[in-house]
This record gives C-alpha cells, structure tokens and sequence, in this order.
C-alpha cells in the first residue's frame, strides 16, 4: 500500500496528529506558566488548533540524513498532515550524512540561514555544531507553543536518548531526541540451528547465543563458520564488520568491543555533555591494545573483502548471505527481514550485542554488553528570525511525537525515539517471538521488523552497556584516525600495539596535548 | 578608365593622402580591458589572493569574525606531516600510470579507428564513457567491483584471479582499481585528440613509405608519430592537469581507503578544507597543489614549443 493511500487505520492515527497534539497543548498551557519565548499570551489563542496554526504561511527548510526515518517524515510531511495542522511549509532535504553536515557546517558558521531546521546527529553533527543550535530549554515550558503531551522528561524517551541527543558541552538543550541507530547483534539463527551439534561436538559448548554470550564465544562461531566455508562455499563467512568508507561507524564497531571489556572509553569525560578540551586518550594502554587483538582475531574470520565494507556494504553482504552474525544498527532490521535477504523470513535473530570476555579483559573492569549509537536530535538555527524559530519549535514538538513516530515506525520502518512507542499494542505484538538465552533475543516475521529489536535495544542502550561518547571538537577528525589504523591493523600493515600507539600520538596531538 | 580620364585625374591638385588614423589605441585600451580584468580578478586573482591570505591565518567562515594569523604554522605542519607527502606520492603513482596507459591506448585505439571502415560509428561508441559525469562513472564501477554483486567481482573471482580476495578493500590493489577506472574513462580523449592528428598526416608520405617497403609498424613510428606528436603533447597536458586535480572516482570508489592507500592530495585536500573545516591548512596544501600543477604544466608546453619550432624549421630545411 502506498503511504499516501488512506485507510481507516490511517484516519484514526491522522486525528491523532492532527487534534490528539493539540488537545495535549492546551492542557499544558493551562498547567504551566509564562515564557521568555512567548511571543504572544497563551490566552491570545481560542483554541488549541490556533496555538498549532499561529505561524501559518511560514516556509521552513530542513535539512536531514538520508536514512529511512527521515524518509519517513518527509513523506508524512509530503501528504499534507503537517501543513494541514499548522499551515507550515516544510521541505525535507536529505543528504548522506557527511553531506549533510558539510551543507549545514557551512551554513551556520557563516550565518547564511538556508536552513532552519538542522538534524543533529549526537557526535558527528553536534560535536562540531552545538554551539549554532538554539536553546530549547524556554520553548518547552512556553504555554503559548503547542507542546507534546508525552513531556520531554528523560523517562519519556528511550534510555540514555535525551541524555545524548540534547546536549554537547553545556546543558543547553539543543535538540529533542528525532531517530536512532543503535547497535544489536544480528545472526543467521538458521545456520546456527543447522550446524549447531557439529559446532557442540568441536567446542564442547552448545551454538547458542543470548546477553551471557561473550565476544569469545561469538569468536568461536565466526571462526566455526570461516572453517566450515574453506570447504563449503555456501557456508557464510563468519563476522561482519563495519570497517568501510565511513570513518565513524569503524570507531563506533571498535569502541563496542572495547567498552565492553571494563567499559574502556575513547577519553575521560562525561560521554553525556563532551568536553571541548578532552585531555589525553586512553588508546595506547594494555586494555586498547587487548581490544585490538580481539578486533583483528574477529576480522580474521570475515569475508576477504571486509576492508571494502562500510555500514551499507555489510548489510549488503549479510543479505547476500556472505557472513553469518554482525553487530549492525537496528534499522537494519527492516532491510534483513525483507524475503530477498538470505536472513529473511525470520531466519534472523536480533538481540543485544555480545558481552565482554573475561580472557581479554586487563585488570578487574566489568564486562558489559556494549552498545553504542547514533542518537539525532531536532534542533533549530541560531541565526534565523524569532518567528521563524517559534515556527520551526512547532515542527520538532511534531516530529518527534509518539503519534507521528509511530505512523513513521510503518511508513519507513523509522526508529522511534519516545518510549511510550514499543509499548503501544500493535508495536508490542510486532516485536516477534523470544528467541536465544536470554529475554531480549526475538525472530520475525513482523508487521515492523525494527520492532524485533527494541527488547534488545532497552537492555544495550541502558547503563551499564551503553556507550554514549566521546563528544569532543575533533571528532570527525578523530574517528578518521582511528579507522584508518584500525584498517591498517586489518591489512597487516601494524600490530595491535603499534595501531593502539599510533591513535594514541595522533590524537593527542589533535587535541593538543 | 580612359586617357583622357587618367589626363585629367593626373592634372587634378593631388588628392589629400588619406589621414592616418589618429585614433589612438591607447586611448580605449583601458576601459575595453576593464572588465575582463574585474571578471578576471574575481574568479582568479582574488581567491588566489585568499589562499594565500588562508595559508598564514586560522580560518572562520563567521562572517566578521577575526582570522587569526598564524604565521607559518600552517607551512611547517604541512611540511611535518606524513600523510601529506604519502598524498603525493599515490598521486604522482596514480597519475603518472593513468597517464601513460591512457596515451599509450588511445594511440593505438586511434591507430585502428583510422585505418577502419566503421569509424563513424566506433567513434561514437568509443565516446560513451567520455560523456559520464566522472562521480557516476565511480559509482558504477563501485557496483561492478563489489565483492557481493559485483559483475568484475564475480568474472576476475571465476577466472581464478582474485582467489577469493578483494579488489577495492585490498591496499595493494585499490589504486590500480581506480587506475583502470579512469583509463577506461579517459583513454576515449586520447583516442579522439590522436586521430584527429592522424588525420593530418600526409596520404602520399605514408604512401610513399609503404611503396618504399616499411610494414605499418615501422610505417607508424617514422611517418605518422613525428606528425601526431602535437596531439599527443596536447592529449598528454589535459590528461596531466586532470589527473593531479582527480577527487571524483576517489571519493566514489574508496574515499581514500583502505588504511589511507587511495587517499591521493585532492582528496586529502578536501577532507581538511571540507570534512574537518581546517581552511587554513586546506589552503596551504591548495598553494602547493596548484604550484606544482603550474610548474608542471609549463614544463609540458614549454617542451612543445621548442619542439614546434624545431620541427618547422627542419620542415623549411627539406622545403
């Protein structure tokens, strides 16, 4: 069915867009009080349709990533539901997201106001932008806005989202919690039922995989499976890695590892704010170094050409049926379920990413499950006109509702960001059946295939799996570095130790220490 | 005109020489040149002058915020810095083989193409790769050497070459990738710059030589490259200075990876200037690129010219 065909299920939720939010507002209105952000009294509204309505005929341009839940708003958007609400204009541009933040670098550090509305992707985009953003923190509590009947409370999103999501450097609230990518662990549950007694015969343990499972136990499965391809190409290879183009999705597949041995962190800083002066990294010591070997051992057994895939590519080869487990972005789901991938149809089992494993642990750190992500925020440009950053608020309050996250959930397989969305019935049922050793496993077929996340996404993304860092000034220079000797000691060209050093000097360098 | 006539012209007072145009040239000269001079100015002179002005300051794009110098910070890191200079040596790799590749088989392309009943229709079929935007040619020899779905891929894999192996995520192979990416592009320019060379090579030499028994081979390098080598110095230049500039099939194909194997000095030229925002340093490298880039491309035409002289002058000496 195409989005823009109605359906009684689709009324029903419009109204919900349409006068659900507005009805929430008046009932803030009358419980909050005043704002330096108020243009007008909140009394000078008759209705709540006038408070949605009070920016009518602004046009306002948002610039965003070009992922599926952005495709999502835009088509919402495209079918009219926001201008009939507000009688705002809004475009949607969409950009890969090193585009994206090169168009909207440009545009707010010179003042040009090309864009109103920015996405905010938490360490990319945020890191180096924060301070162009408006704050929200007024906007939220003016009676005279239309506001969001769920709140903006930490509890009122997913875990750790509004924490990573809102702010960069200061408790400015720059942005409200849009989409989310966070890692799961995704494998062929098929193979691993098929070949399950073979591999019990050869390692002693069962082929099972749940939130107890270790990086060395997922080691022992790829390796199987690497072993098993040597004689039968039909056999995946065994883990996918993101060790492509994108510098960033690389730090972000080695920090999981390495987080997940004593939590190692990138710097010692408050992963929630950042820190504009982040001090020495901690690469370079024994646990980086550990984590490394444990890293290279895991692209030993990867697919010969693993150095050429990124993020995309990976998922692509997971499809094709080239490799059988990976730790990939949750809106993955939608694309591994489809009947054309060889994971699809519920061959797929999605749960929370391995634990870290006593043998590569130095010292007496915890071992965790670590999961990390890429929270994107809403958020507004400093530099445009007042009325046009009250007409852009109107936009993120609508945009990243319950109401329309979940129209988004079925239109492009979005990745909502308020936590009253898995609990909503249908979403509930849509999340698959139990799967694996542990609670958070699940396998499709479901009506929204990201749903077969969210058990897993609630644990990994909680404290204390998730890793939430580093926001520093440098950041894309700095995951530049760390995926270019990470790919070095991939192709053989340094040794853990040398690739951890050599991070090390590189960065500390960067940041000038 | 009768005698008479002529008589009477010869008796008239001499008419009045014609004046010599007092219009002094020099009067107009400024105001014709002046806006080709603004235009000028503007699109060259004066970012010329920013780069530089960039090279020695600390760059904000805030409008009015102050650009703080930095002396020759900029230089002497540059100067330091490793992956600058590993920058331009797989450039000078990547251009110096494209190079040599593309002459060498549009030479022989157009060779064939001119001695063929079928030019017209070769010619416009050899054209093809030449009208692709070079961004998109990358983006499809990305799919194509795909190790998932990727038609090269799975041809180079059966034919027992690539032994299960990986043609961009390879550090040893990716450059020649890209190599043949735009060999497969560009060597339709040369072809086209050297036939219409061979077209202006004498029929009655390269008769004559025939008669005189020199088989094709020997017939090509006596007769026919002394006359194409205009064309192929011209085909050389454009080749070069497009290849020193190349950031498209870069950024398609491998966006310099992996482990920093591909990453020639345009594009890490423009990951400092535009990913990380770093003007000032992103200048000082634009300085040295567009130095050397000069400085070569003066080196190539300059060695034209004392060929073309040459080559007349011997020319008048058989006249």
């Amino acid at each position: 069915m195409s989005p823009t065909q109605s359906t009684p299920h689709d009324l029903s939720r419009r109204t919900l867009l349409g006068g659900g939010l507005a009805a929430s507002a008046a009932l803030l209105a009358a419980c909050s009080g005043g704002s330096s952000t108020s243009k007008a009294p909140a009394s000078a509204f008759a209705n709540d349709a006038d408070r949605w309505m009070q920016a009518k005929g602004t046009k306002l341009t948002f610039i965003t990533e070009n992922t599926p839940p952005s495709t999502g708003i835009k088509k919402i958007v495209e079918r009219g539901d926001f201008k009939k609400l507000t009688g705002i204009d809004v475009e949607v541009l969409q950009f890969d997201l090193p585009v994206m933040l090169q168009k909207a670098e440009l545009d707010l550090q010179s003042g040009t106001k090309a864009y109103d509305l920015i996405y905010g992707q938490d360490k990319p985009v945020l890191s180096a932008l924060a301070d162009y953003y408006v704050d929200l923190k007024d906007y939220l509590t003016d009676t005279s806005l239309p506001q969001a009947k769920e709140g903006y409370g930490d509890d009122t999103w997913l875990p750790n989202y509004a924490a990573v999501a809102d702010y960069a450097y200061t408790k400015r609230t720059i942005c409200l919690p849009y989409d989310s990518a966070d890692s799961v662990f995704c494998y062929r549950r098929d193979l691993f039922e098929k070949y399950g007694k073979q591999f019990a015969d050869q390692y002693g343990y069962a082929m099972k995989y749940g939130p107890d499972s270790t990086y060395k136990n997922v080691l022992d499965f790829a390796g199987f499976f690497k072993k098993l391809h040597a004689s039968d190409s039909t056999v995946p290879y065994g883990m996918g890695l993101h060790l492509g183009q994108f510098a960033w999705t690389t730090q972000l597949d080695v920090q999981r590892v390495l987080y997940s041995h004593g939590q190692w962190r990138d710097f010692e800083i408050d992963d929630i704010l950042g820190s504009k002066t982040p001090g020495p990294t901690n690469w370079g010591n024994e646990q980086s170094i550990k984590g490394l070997e444990l890293y290279k051992a895991l692209y030993d057994t990867s697919t010969p050409d693993a150095l050429s895939l990124g993020t995309v590519e990976v998922a692509d080869a997971y499809n094709a049926g080239k490799i059988a487990m990976l730790s990939q972005f949750h809106e993955f789901a939608s694309s591994f379920e489809a009947d054309s991938s060889a994971g699809g149809g519920g061959k797929t089992a999605y749960d929370v990413c391995p634990k870290g494993d006593a043998s590569y642990l130095v010292g007496g750190g915890q071992l965790v499950n670590g999961t990390n992500c890429g929270i994107a925020g809403i958020g507004i440009n400093s530099s445009i006109s007042d009325e046009k950053k009250r007409a852009a608020y109107i936009f993120c309050v609508w945009s990243t509702s319950a109401a329309v996250q979940q129209e988004n959930l079925g239109i492009s397989g979005g990745t909502p960001t308020r936590a009253s969305v898995p609990e909503v019935a249908a979403i509930k049922d849509a999340q698959g059946k139990p799967y694996g050793t542990g609670s958070t496993g699940r396998i499709g077929p479901s009506k929204f295939p990201n749903a077969l996340t969210f058990p897993a996404i609630t644990k990994g993304m909680a404290t204390p799996n998730a890793i939430l860092g580093p926001k520093i000034p440098k950041f894309n220079q700095y995951v530049t570095i760390v995926a270019t000797e990470v790919q070095k000691l991939c192709a053989g060209q340094s040794s853990p130790e040398a690739c951890a050093k050599s991070i090390k000097t590189q960065t500390d360098q960067l940041n000038g220490v | 005109m009768s005698v008479a006539e002529t008589a009477f012209v010869e008796t008239q007072a001499p008419a009045p020489a014609p004046k010599p145009n007092k219009v002094k040239p020099r009067r107009f000269l400024l105001p014709l040149l002046l806006p080709a001079v603004i235009l000028l100015a503007l699109l060259s002179i004066y970012p010329l002058g920013w780069l530089i002005y960039s090279s020695f300051h600390s760059v904000s794009l805030a409008p009015g915020a102050p650009q703080e110098w930095v002396g020759g910070d900029n230089w002497s890191r540059m100067i330091k810095d490793p992956l600058y200079w590993h920058s331009w040596g797989i450039l000078a790799k990547y251009s110096i083989v494209s190079m040599a590749l593309e002459v060498g088989l549009g030479t022989l392309l157009a060779v064939l193409l001119n001695r063929s009943k079928h030019e017209k229709v070769l010619v416009t079929l050899m054209l093809m790769p030449m009208m692709m935007a070079p961004v998109v040619a990358g983006l499809l020899w990305q799919y194509l050497y795909n190790g998932t779905f990727g038609w090269y891929f799975w041809f180079l894999e059966s034919v027992g070459l690539l032994h299960g192996g990986t043609i961009l995520g390879d550090p040893s192979l990716a450059l020649w990738a890209i190599v043949v990416v735009d060999v497969w592009e560009w060597t339709p320019l040369v072809a086209l710059i050297v036939l219409s060379g061979l077209k202006l090579v004498p029929k009655d030499q390269m008769e004559a030589s025939w008669m005189d028994g020199a088989g094709p081979v020997r017939s090509f390098f006596q007769v026919a490259l002394p006359s194409i080598k205009a064309s192929l110095i011209i085909a050389v230049l454009l080749r070069f200075m497009d290849n020193i500039r190349i950031i498209d099939h870069f950024i398609a194909l491998t966006g310099g990876g992996p482990a920093n194997s591909t990453k020639v000095l345009p594009l890490f030229l423009y990951e400092q200037s535009f990913s990380f925002f770093d003007l000032g340093y992103g200048s000082t490298i634009a300085l040295t690129l567009l130095l050397v880039t000069i400085l070569l491309g003066k080196f190539v035409v300059t060695s034209f010219e004392e060929r073309e002289p040459k080559r007349l002058k011997d020319e008048g000496e058989v006249l």
